[in-house]
């Protein structure tokens, strides 16, 4: 296969995928956190 | 992370074997056993009670959190065997492994909350606290300590093996040197000592994998973005394809998630807060460690003749393109790496004893006597592992090498299933657990044996015991019901 054809189209798709889902977990930890946090706070206010 | 045969190195490095001492690497990993000594024994003031050896008192701060993480996620496998299968397959890597890698580091994240508020010392206490079955927590414990005995059996003799090639050191005298030096501080302090040397290692990790990247950029240029033809998304021993990799995410996953050596840095946290930041932030140091390792192991490919490629090709990097003080950081890299994920089970072994066995046997014990025999089980498994070790080096101990491959899989053919689905779904029953517990391990032990004979052609043998297991975990829950006991313990533990 040659340079520049579909296989390094799938390199950047799988290295997409893997550092897609690396963001995601660390965005979903923040996300939950910033969420449980704001629950606490409401519930003490309450 | 610590499964993945590391036989394959064996016969061509024994044939490498020098005779010469070599006194300057030996210095260097003098120094670094005595920084690891000097920070595991400052663990023992630390731990006064069975909650500091166990869970480190479950103090954790986010940055030890994260350290630990990533530190026990790396082994002497993800060195040499890693670097080796990219220098022979190329971007697979991504594809086959560090894909899986960060579906586990998603999962892990959005799990964090629930694993982290157990409250508990061990992972069969899980089984037990869920299914009010003392049997059922007692099987769990022995296969855990089992299987961990193999896999530190193992890694103290592939660490042997690499300290032997590079020091000159005898092999019994290497897998000694590296065995005594971890036994004695993770007696000491456990978790505690464990996390910190961990935090040590994950720097001399961290340092020496973007020294030896920069290093590797520096000398192969622009030709490490050229992709050669074996080396593309879905290279490898077989040929491969979406398929493939979705097969492997079915392995990967489970096999990691049922590891007592993760889960029990969720129990060392103080809050769900600290657990999700672990997960995440710990899974994208592995992620970026991951990469740096491909990037050795393509330009191992270009450095190297052939015949030094596999999982020769990080001795190889570090005794003839490297060499001097960046040798020196790829030999603590290695050391680093295989110590953080042995402490960690070793760690495991002697806890598990102390605390799923001891405790629970005769009159009720006191915190002083779980911790006494927790040491002392830890110091007998320590020696017990490092003359198992020296077994192997003396005569071939096939047995051992290929449990170590069925390990993983049987982790996660046995109680994964009943430790997570039971944390959600209150119609899971103690029989559904003992009926998943059993069919799994007799169906992937069963297609081990048949595959190892060639009577059956499977991708791996923990694949049927998991659908068998699963079957066999809903169907007998729902057919069974659910007793008071269990009602009871969903409500009051989950």
């Amino acid at each position: 296969m040659e340079r520049g054809s579909r296989m390094e189209g799938s390199i950047i798709i799988a290295f997409g995928i893997f550092y897609g889902l690396i963001i995601t977990s660390i965005t979903l930890a923040h996300y939950l956190n910033w969420r449980d946090r704001r629950t606490s706070q409401i519930k003490e206010e309450n | 992370m610590p499964t993945t045969s590391i036989g394959e190195i064996e016969e061509p490095l024994k044939s490498r074997r020098r005779i010469k001492m070599e006194w300057k690497w030996l210095a260097v990993f003098g120094v670094y056993s005595l920084v690891m000594l000097i920070i595991g024994i400052k663990g023992y003031d630390r731990t006064e009670d069975r909650a500091g050896f166990a869970v480190a008192g479950r103090r954790l701060s986010t940055p030890y959190a994260v350290a630990t993480w990533l530190a026990t996620f790396q082994s002497g496998v993800a060195v040499v065997g890693f670097t080796g299968f990219t220098s022979l397959y190329g971007y697979s890597f991504i594809t086959y492994l560090t894909i899986p890698i960060a579906i586990v580091t998603v999962i892990f994240t959005l799990l964090a909350s629930k694993l982290s508020k157990l409250n508990v010392y061990t992972v069969p206490e899980i089984i037990e606290q869920r299914y009010g079955d003392y049997k059922l927590r007692l099987f769990s414990t022995i296969a855990i300590i089992f299987l961990s005995g193999v896999a530190v059996t193992i890694q103290l003799y592939s660490a042997g093996l690499v300290l032997e090639a590079v020091t000159g050191v005898p092999l019994i005298w290497s897998i000694i040197m590296v065995g005594l030096v971890l036994t004695v501080y993770v007696v000491l302090g456990g978790m505690t000592s464990v996390v910190k040397t961990d935090m040590i290692q994950a720097i001399c990790m961290g340092v020496g994998v973007l020294v030896i990247t920069f290093m590797i950029i520096n000398k192969v240029g622009l030709d490490l973005f050229v992709v050669p033809e074996t080396m593309g998304v879905f290279s490898g021993p077989v040929e491969g394809g979406w398929v493939l990799a979705f097969a492997w995410i079915f392995v990967w996953v489970p096999g990691v998630m049922a590891q007592s050596i993760y889960l029990q840095r969720f129990y060392s946290v103080p809050d769900k807060y600290v657990a999700r930041k672990m997960a995440a932030y710990g899974g994208t140091l592995t992620a970026l460690f991951y990469t740096c390792v491909l990037i050795i192991g393509l330009g191992a490919f270009h450095l190297l003749p052939p015949g030094s490629l596999g999982d020769l090709a990080y001795p190889t990097l570090l005794q003839s393109e490297l060499g001097g003080i960046i040798g020196a950081v790829g030999l603590i890299l290695l050391i680093a790496s295989i110590q953080s994920s042995v402490d960690s089970l070793l760690n495991i072994m002697g806890t598990y004893a102390a605390e799923d066995i001891y405790a629970k046997l005769g009159p009720e014990k006191t915190s002083e006597s779980i911790l006494r025999f927790a040491r002392f089980a830890t110091l007998a498994f320590g020696i017990l592992t490092i003359i198992m070790a020296i077994a192997m080096s003396l005569r071939d101990l096939p047995l051992i090498a290929q449990l170590q491959s069925l390990s993983q899989g049987l982790m996660g053919a046995t109680i994964l299933l009943p430790l997570y689905i039971g944390l959600f779904w209150k119609k899971a029953t103690k029989i559904g657990t003992y009926a998943a517990m059993l069919g799994g391990l007799t169906t992937t032990v069963i297609f081990y044996i048949l595959k190892s004979n060639n009577i059956v052609s499977v991708f791996h043998e923990s694949f049927p015991g998991l659908i068998v297991a699963t079957i066999l975990f809903f169907s007998v829950s729902l057919l069974t019901k659910t007793n008071d006991v269990e009602k009871k313990n969903f409500h009051n533990f989950v």
